[in-house]
């Protein structure tokens, strides 16, 4: 009891609350502009934690994590601008409520969605993180790759009218991920003698251009200039009661999806969103409905993204094993403050977790409150008119892009993206599964081929490893169901 | 879009499935024993583009689509503006660049005239000192500058 007393006593002391609400407003402001992600923004005030003791520097940096995580929601809703992966899959349907006047309850549900996944997944820490750390170490190769082909079976659900076209943008997608230096041998492919295409083609450049340009140019388009989007009447700001109640079960798995997804180092938020949303769609009454407009689809990816930050926090802290990039630089931050991450970390300094886990909650409380509070402000971003709003809408694309690395290459690769979006969309080529495969193509081809080096090319390994068995049965499952029900609605329409 | 467009979207698809294809011949080869190698996925990948996409291309040619609601030449004069300001970023600098291509972009747009021109400009000189103070001053990213060092 001692320790657990002694770890809320040092969160509630004024300095170390001023701390964390410090990084929640810095975190929300990063979050919200495109390109600036969240670990860029805890590595940039690492140096800042040297000065302060070793539990208020990672106070300041979860405040940071959990408000540049939920931030990032606000430009995936009102402007279609997923401005880091963690917001991929928001834009689905935040973007649809928004043009239709509800952006008011998507960014407000959006917000309690991001408190539900950082407080079960800060539950899961203090519970559960050695066995769920044991968990962790299960996956190996073979483990990883069934995890991306059972991701990459999502294909089947995003791809709208034609399942074809979504395979190819997939396959694309995949393509592209290859480009730059083969992780397992080191030599470089596809990139004709420019070093910018050896560290591969940047994820963040190609999302922010084929979200955020490809609809810039769909509005520009349009007659009158853009879409006004109608924000004189707000409305609500949360979510009806009785819909929450209706979601618990999406709101549920998709922590835990966020959590588990989260615990295992290199697989990403923008991987546990997008299974999120896959199962958020399962589970809904309306799945038909996805993609235009649904709280489902905006909650279920929002719950799944901040339940990763707990998650990714739970290896970090027992293995010293990073679960997500942004656990980087805490992880950096415990070791400058001479803080061993290990099992014995639990035993030898509980206080110090239990520490941890109320700043957890104190951040997520205080960056749903200021994000409360300021969703009407974000939402009179909204009213500036169609013409002002798309050039803007560019700008901040590019210079997003831009800001990641300080490169113009970057830059371009954005308006490559933004201009390919627009003519493969009006050609009835889904986006999402390109970005599908962008985002798992590198685990897909370097966890297979690691997979086959171990067993010398044997690729029974991952039909006798029992996890990537189920992995790879439920993905075959999910993509039977799919075309089933494809096949059906086909079947209705003739 | 129209079958011909979609025709060539095809061709640049299938095109580039090719090129793929014959590019991963040059990517050296280092024998590990059980590793299909660096050139794997990306022939996979590559015949998946190839294939899928003439097939569908093939099939889009026997089916109408209904016109869309998005005009061509308003979003290609918007793309035109923006690869032009790409290319200006380096050489004018990112106050400029982005002023200019705030300001004509949204007159471009603004048809019927709702807005005078003085607005225009004055928006977009303050848009772009705006994301100017917050990019380079607040968070430390170095923008492209011009002549005039900013």
């Amino acid at each position: 009891m001692e320790p657990l007393l002694k770890g809320l006593a040092f969160v509630l002391q004024p300095t170390t609350l001023l701390w964390i609400v410090a990084g929640d407003i810095v975190g929300i402001f990063v979050g919200a502009l495109p390109g600036l992600t969240a670990t860029m923004a805890l590595a940039l005030f690492l140096p800042l934690t040297i000065h302060l003791d070793s539990l208020t520097g990672i106070a300041l940096m979860l405040g940071l994590y959990f408000g540049a995580v939920t931030g990032a929601s606000i430009p995936a809703i009102l402007f279609g601008i997923p401005g880091n992966p963690n917001a991929i899959a928001t834009v689905l349907d935040g973007l649809p409520m928004a043009r239709k006047g509800q952006a008011g309850v998507a960014l407000g549900g959006a917000v309690i969605a991001s408190l539900i996944g950082g407080l079960v997944s800060t539950a899961a820490l203090l519970a559960a993180s050695p066995a769920l750390a044991r968990f962790s170490l299960l996956f190996g190769p073979a483990e990883y790759f069934a995890l991306a082909v059972a991701s990459l079976t999502i294909i089947a659900s995003v791809s709208g009218r034609s399942l074809l076209k979504g395979v190819v943008m997939g396959a694309l997608g995949v393509l592209l991920s290859t480009v730059g230096i083969d992780t397992v041998t080191g030599i470089q492919r596809f990139t004709f003698g420019n070093p910018f295409l050896a560290t591969g083609i940047g994820l963040v450049p190609v999302l922010i251009g084929m979200f955020g340009i490809t609809q810039a140019l769909e509005d520009a388009g349009r007659p009158g200039g853009a879409v006004q989007v109608v924000t004189r009447h707000l409305g609500r700001l949360f979510p009806r009661l009785g819909q929450l109640r209706r979601m618990w079960r999406i709101l549920l798995e998709s922590s835990w999806i966020g959590t588990l997804v989260g615990i295992l180092p290199g697989a990403g938020a923008s991987v546990a969103v997008m299974l999120a949303y896959e199962r958020a769609k399962q589970l809904s009454e309306r799945p038909d409905e996805f993609g235009t407009g649904r709280l489902e689809g905006v909650m279920a990816p929002e719950v799944a993204n901040n339940a990763c930050i707990g998650g990714g926090l739970i290896p970090t802290l027992t293995l010293a094993l990073p679960g997500e990039s942004a656990a980087v630089p805490i992880l950096a931050a415990l070791v400058l403050h001479g803080i061993t991450p290990g099992p014995l970390l639990f035993s030898f300094q509980p206080h110090f977790i239990y520490a941890v886990v109320f700043a957890m909650i104190v951040a997520n409380l205080t960056t749903c409150l200021f994000q409360l509070v300021g969703i009407r402000l974000f939402v009179k971003a909204l009213s500036i008119p169609p013409p002002l709003l798309t050039p803007l809408i560019i700008v901040l694309s590019i210079v997003g892009a831009y800001a990641l690395n300080g490169y113009l290459f970057d830059a371009a690769v954005a308006v490559v993206a933004g201009l390919s979006g627009f003519v493969l969309r009006r050609a009835g080529y889904p986006l999402i599964p390109l970005i599908l495969g962008l985002v798992l193509g590198g685990m897909l081809e370097s966890e297979f081929r690691r997979a086959m080096i171990i067993t010398g090319g044997d690729p029974s390994v991952f039909i006798t490893r029992p996890l990537s068995a189920l992995l790879l049965a439920a993905g075959v499952m999910f993509l039977a169901r799919q075309l089933m029900h494809a096949r059906r609605a086909k079947g209705e329409m003739a | 879009m129209t079958r011909p467009a979609r025709l060539v979207l095809g061709a640049v698809l299938v095109g580039l499935g090719l090129g793929v294809l014959v590019a991963a011949n040059g990517i050296p080869v280092r024998p590990v024993r059980g590793d299909p190698g660096p050139r794997a996925v990306p022939v996979a990948s590559a015949v998946l583009v190839t294939a899928g996409a003439a097939w569908a291309t093939f099939g889009d040619l026997h089916r109408s689509r209904p016109p869309s609601m998005v005009s061509a030449s308003g979003a290609t004069a918007v793309a035109c503006a923006g690869v032009l300001y790409l290319v200006a970023l380096p050489r004018v600098g990112f106050l400029a660049s982005t002023a200019l291509f705030m300001g004509g972009v949204s007159l471009l747009l603004d048809r019927p005239r709702r807005y005078p021109v003085s607005v225009h400009l004055a928006t977009a000189i303050a848009t772009a000192a705006l994301l100017w103070a917050i990019f380079a001053r607040i968070f430390g990213v170095i923008l492209p500058r011009g002549p005039l060092g900013v």
